[in-house]
């Protein structure tokens, strides 16, 4: 990660009758506020639970385990200052030997049912509207940590600031939730 | 219809103070980072540019850099299932407010509860409570989200679909202020999911915004800085974002109990059986970079704040927050936790700013049993 300016606390001496306009408190004051959209306020929400939901073998769809709403702030992210979400599964196979997924989704709005998907909270679901889709995978039994993954929170909801994360599984991953979960810093392309 | 507006309400003429404006001037469009290098200089005239993008920079990090307190992407394949008409706590966190907190918003999911026809009229609901103390005594405001009857008639066929979306407002919060709060289901509700966040405005906690309309024949006035660097300063020192939150899924028991402790031997409480912490034991990789000031060459301040009680007659519970070495990084020490179930705080520390994997470790002293619930990080400097 790069190394930017850091904040600084700024003392009331830089202004007052008397006291100077002078242009190092403008960089401390620049370099503050930059610090402090970019990477202070920065959402970190990692979430690991002591159980994790199943330990069935789907082959076919993708089974959705956990989903919830995730805020990343109000600012209205465009094409040219963009955001990215780093996060990391903390997962498994539950069968040495044989791969197991799984797959992180953030999404502008909630998922629907695929056609023809049988009546349960397990079952195939789509995304309708903008998102953002990380898959990992591991053969390993033992629980470890995942490569990094970044999603675009150019999808997030464009008033409120919140996306919906939906994490599922096919095979047989096993997930205890994201280690890593942080917002990265304005991206300007 | 809320009470609240979302970034507050607008300024009467008479409380706006010096250089500022009475209601939000600054865009929610992200901006690109300030360049001190093109606009502060030595040898460069003051520049109305630049009080200008100062100015909007600060209005943005005030509304539209608020922070998130809490969030649950939990499940929904097997979410949590008994439930009665009697409240069932849920979830908690703690949470120290931002300097310009006016209130904060809840959106929450929920999903039907299977039991039977009696839930097809059954008005099901989860609660918000935010208490003001760490024994949870009291209350300083409770906000309801209503999921209402069963869809398809007191059972099954649930599916994503069936799943309700509640937001809300939950004001009476003051900024700059501890708080602890915990979900409730209510009569047979099953809350899914949830995000609580900070609604910050600089009309309902300040005197106004900073002006962003000046030109070149503008005058050059102290009050540009005045109104700039205190602000600045409380969101560095209280307005920066949560560190984490863990909490326990069901703390009435269950398959899904919070976990507990007897031994003396210090235990990671995800897997309940690790003793030493390495890449193979289930902990947070917490990016921290860039988080210090240029002057704090040990890290970043925080506060760790934990849940639990003891068996009777015992305090022996202990908590720590270990990094990849298995060094103790915080802690909250024999002493803290009793029989009676409660909120305790860690002694103030520094997380390195670094990005590194932590392990949160609890223990107790061979005989007496510790139950943890809830465990918040957050930045708080003091």
């Amino acid at each position: 990660m790069a190394n930017p300016p850091k904040g600084e606390i700024v003392p009331n001496l830089c202004y007052g009758d008397g006291k100077p306009y002078d242009v190092g408190h403008d960089r401390a004051l620049i370099n503050t506020l930059n610090a402090f959209i970019d990477y202070k306020s920065a959402t970190q929400a990692p979430s690991l639970w002591s159980e994790y939901p199943d330990d069935t073998s789907n082959t076919g769809d993708w089974w959705l385990l956990w989903m919830g709403p995730v805020f990343f702030g109000t600012e209205q992210l465009t094409a040219t200052v963009t955001r990215e979400l780093t996060l990391a599964p903390w997962f498994r196979s539950n069968a040495g030997g044989t791969t197991g997924y799984i797959r992180a989704t953030l999404s502008r709005t909630l998922p629907i049912l695929a056609p023809a998907a049988s009546s349960s909270f397990t079952t195939d679901i789509r995304f309708t509207d903008a998102y953002s889709q990380a898959t990992w995978s591991t053969s390993s039994s033992t629980w470890g940590v995942g490569a990094d993954a970044t999603l675009s929170l150019g999808v997030k909801d464009l008033f409120f600031g919140f996306a919906w994360l939906c994490i599922e599984k096919k095979a047989t991953g096993q997930l205890r939730g994201f280690s890593k979960f942080h917002e990265g810093p304005r991206i300007v392309t | 219809m809320p009470t609240k507006r979302f970034y507050g309400g607008v300024l009467g003429d008479n409380a706006v103070g010096d250089r500022q404006v009475p209601q939000m001037p600054a865009s929610k469009t992200a901006a690109a980072p300030l360049q001190a290098d093109r606009w502060a200089r030595n040898g460069l005239h003051p520049d109305a540019a630049l009080i200008n993008g100062m100015n909007e920079a600060c209005n943005a990090a005030v509304l539209f850099r608020s922070r998130q307190i809490f969030c649950s992407y939990a499940r929904i394949n097997a979410a949590l299932g008994t439930v009665s008409s009697a409240d069932r706590d849920r979830w908690r966190f703690a949470f120290h407010t931002g300097p310009y907190c006016h209130a904060l918003f809840a959106i929450v999911s929920m999903i039907p509860t299977d039991g039977g026809p009696t839930l097809a009229s059954q008005p099901t609901s989860n609660k918000l409570i935010v208490y003001s103390d760490t024994a949870e005594a009291v209350t300083v405001v409770t906000q309801t989200f209503t999921y209402g009857s069963h869809p398809h008639g007191g059972t099954g066929s649930d599916t994503v679909t069936d799943i309700r979306v509640a937001m809300n407002f939950i004001e009476g919060v003051s900024p700059d202020t501890d708080y602890y709060a915990k979900f409730v289901d209510v009569n047979y509700g099953r809350i899914q999911s949830a995000t609580v966040f900070e609604l910050q405005s600089l009309t309902e906690e300040s005197d106004g915004y900073a002006s962003q309309n000046n030109t070149a024949m503008s005058p050059i006035v102290s009050a540009y800085r005045q109104t700039l660097a205190p602000r600045i300063r409380n969101l560095w020192r209280r307005g920066s974002a949560q560190v984490l939150n863990w909490t326990a899924d069901d703390p009435t028991g269950g398959i899904h109990a919070p976990p507990s402790i007897i031994s003396a031997t210090a235990t990671n409480i995800i897997d309940g059986t690790s003793t030493t912490v390495s890449a193979s034991t289930p902990g947070y990789t917490l990016v921290m970079n860039n988080k210090d000031r240029l002057s704090q060459s040990s890290g970043i301040p925080c506060v760790m704040k934990a849940y639990g009680k003891m068996s009777a007659g015992s305090t022996a519970g202990v908590l720590q927050l270990k990094d990849s070495t298995g060094a103790v990084i915080a802690s909250i020490g024999s002493g803290a936790f009793t029989s009676v179930a409660g909120w305790h705080s860690s002694a103030a520390f520094n997380l390195p700013a670094t990005t590194a994997k932590y392990d949160i470790h609890f223990k107790s002293d061979g005989a007496a049993t510790f139950t943890l619930y809830a465990v918040s990080i957050y930045q708080y400097e003091t």
